[in-house]
């Protein structure tokens, strides 16, 4: 009985132990999180040549597109699709350092596609597409928690990079494409020029 | 040295400040140099460039140089969100006003006269009628549209443009205020709605940061002018690291090297360092010099935006179709309440995008297609930019250990708000609702942390006084203690109002060319 008592406080000392220590860190660290030092992008080559997109490259961007599509909900056009691809080169021809970003994308999606019991994400149905969105998103990348995970090993790293840079950067380029806007009705989006005297008229939805 | 060659004027940064400068002097036969660490961004790649920031995004301008502009930032320990300077300012000819919205409008006459006016903040050694007749130059050089209105500025001349008229969208508005007794004008914009000074009329590509057609002002426009003249020299992609002050006040050098590492001497009678708030702040600071009262990166103030939003099922609006909206209301700038906190003005936005909330609101998938289909076109949201006070420990410093690509210490940014910062973000966030709640809005919040964010508008760090231990630079913008180094900008404002800086940055620069032109005969 007292062995017994023994070992339950000393794994309670052991627990408080690794608590107090995790509560520390995170006091510890937190200042240094909340400091940001800059963000920089480099400046691409204005007159960089469009990328070629190799076959594995090709694959993975279908994954990309396709997990956009879910992330968003949308069941995409061959005309979104297109437009996607097209400014996803773009991209990986002025950064082409995201090619790894995408690639690291597309093999979570298909991991967590067949542990769903997928071929893979683009065979998976809308619904496990779904599941697998739910558990990319539920990460918060700000918690300060998930940003400590994120120093253990490099497969948290990588994991951590899809959803707090990846994503977000692939939400934005769509959200400044004209996918969105195609659904809304609109014919004309931001960088496409127009008429400012139409905005003192109601009515059309399509501009 | 650049060819054992004597300017007349040095100028360090080409934004607006300096363009400005840059321009009047010129055009007076006066010789310059314009050191400029950005590069060109020539309006025929706008459209080019706009496509890559929807693409890559990440940044509202993505202009900054990788492992040259390092900075920290530690704001957040102090007012809780972070400033992110690489979003806050744009290294290359023409500065900030590359990515500016150009909202241009005058501070009011009591925005000089805080501290005897309302027993807060401090007074400027300027008043506004001095000012007032280089406002109106600064409103024709650029392009200003606008319309007279009750709460303006006094004015000696009209506006050279006609104002843009309120959008379809912003008829909602007019009868709320009527009902609360607020007034409600079209705001001044340095976007041409008609063809002006060589550049076309609003194109409506709906992406104003960027504007591809010209029609918003940039002062690269000016830039071109000066070297037009061939009295020019333009020096891009070179930046500015010491000042060489001589014990007796006079500059003598401006080094400078170029990104290939070239090391320039660069020589004139004036000096004028128009490098933004923070960068002015850092090249005197690392310099050792106008210091002399430690107030040198002091005072760096913002327009803390305060921003509310509602959703109006009951009426459709259309955002984007112009990308930008141009009702505004000063009336709750001033009044008795202005001894208690700061200027606020209202702007009126519809353009938000429910997309926006994904992660605020774990938005995704079929939830966040629903969350679009129902909330875009039926968002209204208010943006209150209110007025900072001027506090010492706001401040840009030089970073003990981040450096740049030279070696030199990077800025280090501290924003810090004080009580009446605090009171003021309150009561704009109240007044918001109010009117939210008044339009009939529904589902009624915040945008972001407290509603908090910032609208890019740097000042503070190099301010005006008579009082050499109070300021760093004289109300002709020279450093105390100097001959011949002026700051032009929005670094040398000893408190900023509660309207868009970058037409007093015109006019402020406007007059420091005409002191400069007179000390150069």
């Amino acid at each position: 009985m007292s062995t017994e008592k023994h070992r339950v406080s000393r794994r309670r000392l052991l627990i408080l132990a690794a608590v107090g220590s995790a509560v520390g860190a995170v006091i510890w660290l937190k200042p240094m999180l909340r400091r940001s030092r800059s963000q920089q992008v480099s400046i691409a080559d204005l007159s960089a040549p469009a990328a070629t997109i190799t076959r594995d490259m090709g694959s993975t961007l279908d994954t990309v597109i396709t997990f956009i599509g879910a992330l968003f909900g949308r069941a995409l056009s061959d005309t979104d699709s297109a437009e996607l691809r097209e400014r996803l080169a773009e991209t990986l021809s002025q950064q082409p350092g995201r090619a790894q970003d995408y690639s690291v994308l597309a093999q979570q999606l298909d991991r967590l596609a067949r542990d769903a019991g997928a071929a893979g994400f683009i065979m998976a149905n809308t619904a496990q597409r779904g599941g697998i969105v739910d558990q990319i998103m539920h990460i918060d990348p700000g918690a300060t928690w998930s940003r400590i995970l994120a120093h253990l090993s490099p497969g948290r790293r990588q994991y951590y990079r899809m959803r707090s840079t990846t994503v977000p950067d692939l939400v934005w380029l769509y959200r400044y494409s004209g996918v969105p806007w195609r659904a809304r009705g609109y014919d004309r989006w931001p960088g496409i020029p127009g008429d400012w005297h139409e905005y003192l008229t109601a009515g059309k939805t399509n501009t | 040295m650049i060819s054992g060659k004597t300017y007349d004027i040095c100028i360090v940064g080409s934004g607006i400040a300096g363009a400005l400068v840059a321009a009047q002097a010129t055009r007076q036969g006066l010789s310059v140099v314009l050191i400029e660490a950005g590069q060109r961004f020539p309006l025929a790649e706008r459209l080019k460039l706009l496509r890559r920031y929807q693409n890559l995004g990440g940044l509202y301008f993505p202009w900054e140089y990788p492992g040259r502009d390092n900075y920290v930032d530690s704001s957040a320990e102090s007012i809780g969100v972070g400033y992110q300077l690489e979003r806050y300012r744009l290294k290359g000819v023409g500065g900030s006003t590359l990515h500016w919205g150009g909202r241009a409008q005058r501070l009011r006459p009591s925005d000089f006269r805080t501290a005897s006016t309302y027993g807060v903040g401090i007074d400027w050694p300027l008043t506004y009628a001095e000012l007032e007749p280089y406002y109106s130059a600064a409103e024709w050089q650029i392009g200003v549209t606008g319309s007279p209105h009750a709460l303006q500025s006094p004015r000696s001349r009209d506006y050279p443009m006609p104002a843009f008229p309120f959008s379809i969208d912003e008829q909602i508005w007019p009868p709320v205020a009527e009902r609360l007794g607020i007034s409600l004008y079209s705001a001044p914009f340095a976007i041409n709605s008609i063809p002006y000074n060589g550049r076309s009329s609003c194109m409506a590509y709906s992406a104003c940061n960027m504007c591809p057609s010209g029609a918003r002002y940039s002062a690269d426009t000016h830039v071109s002018e000066a070297e037009n003249t061939g009295r020019c020299e333009l020096l891009t992609l070179t930046v500015a690291r010491r000042i060489d002050v001589r014990p007796s006040g006079a500059v003598a050098a401006i080094h400078a090297t170029t990104v290939d590492g070239k090391d320039l001497e660069i020589r004139a009678k004036n000096y004028v360092i128009a490098a933004h708030a923070v960068e002015s702040a850092r090249l005197l600071l690392l310099s050792n010099c106008g210091n002399h009262s430690d107030q040198v990166g002091r005072n760096f103030m913002e327009h803390p935006f305060i921003k509310a939003g509602g959703y109006l099922p009951s009426k459709r609006f259309y955002p984007s179709r112009v990308g930008f909206e141009r009702l505004e209301s000063m009336s709750y700038y001033d009044g008795a309440e202005r001894h208690q906190r700061g200027a606020m003005k209202l702007e009126f936005e519809f353009a938000h995008d429910p997309l926006r909330d994904m992660e605020s609101e774990h938005l995704w998938g079929e939830r966040l297609d629903r969350h679009d289909k129902e909330r875009f076109g039926h968002w209204l949201d208010i943006n209150v930019e209110t007025e900072m006070q001027p506090n010492s420990n706001s401040r840009i410093s030089l970073d003990p250990e981040e450096k740049d690509l030279f070696g030199d210490p990077a800025p280090h940014v501290h924003m810090a708000f004080n009580d009446i910062d605090h009171r003021t973000q309150r009561r704009a966030l109240e007044i918001a609702t109010d009117l939210l709640q008044a339009s009939g809005a529904q589902d009624i919040k915040p945008v972001g942390p407290r509603g908090l964010s910032f609208p890019a508008h740097n000042m503070g760090t190099c301010r005006m006084s008579d009082n050499p231990a109070l300021g760093v630079v004289d109300r002709n913008c020279r450093v105390h203690g100097t001959s011949n180094l002026y700051v032009a900008g929005s670094s040398v404002y000893p408190t900023g109002g509660g309207c868009n800086p970058t037409l007093t940055i015109a006019a402020l620069s406007l007059r420091l060319a005409e002191h400069l032109m007179q000390s150069n005969v």
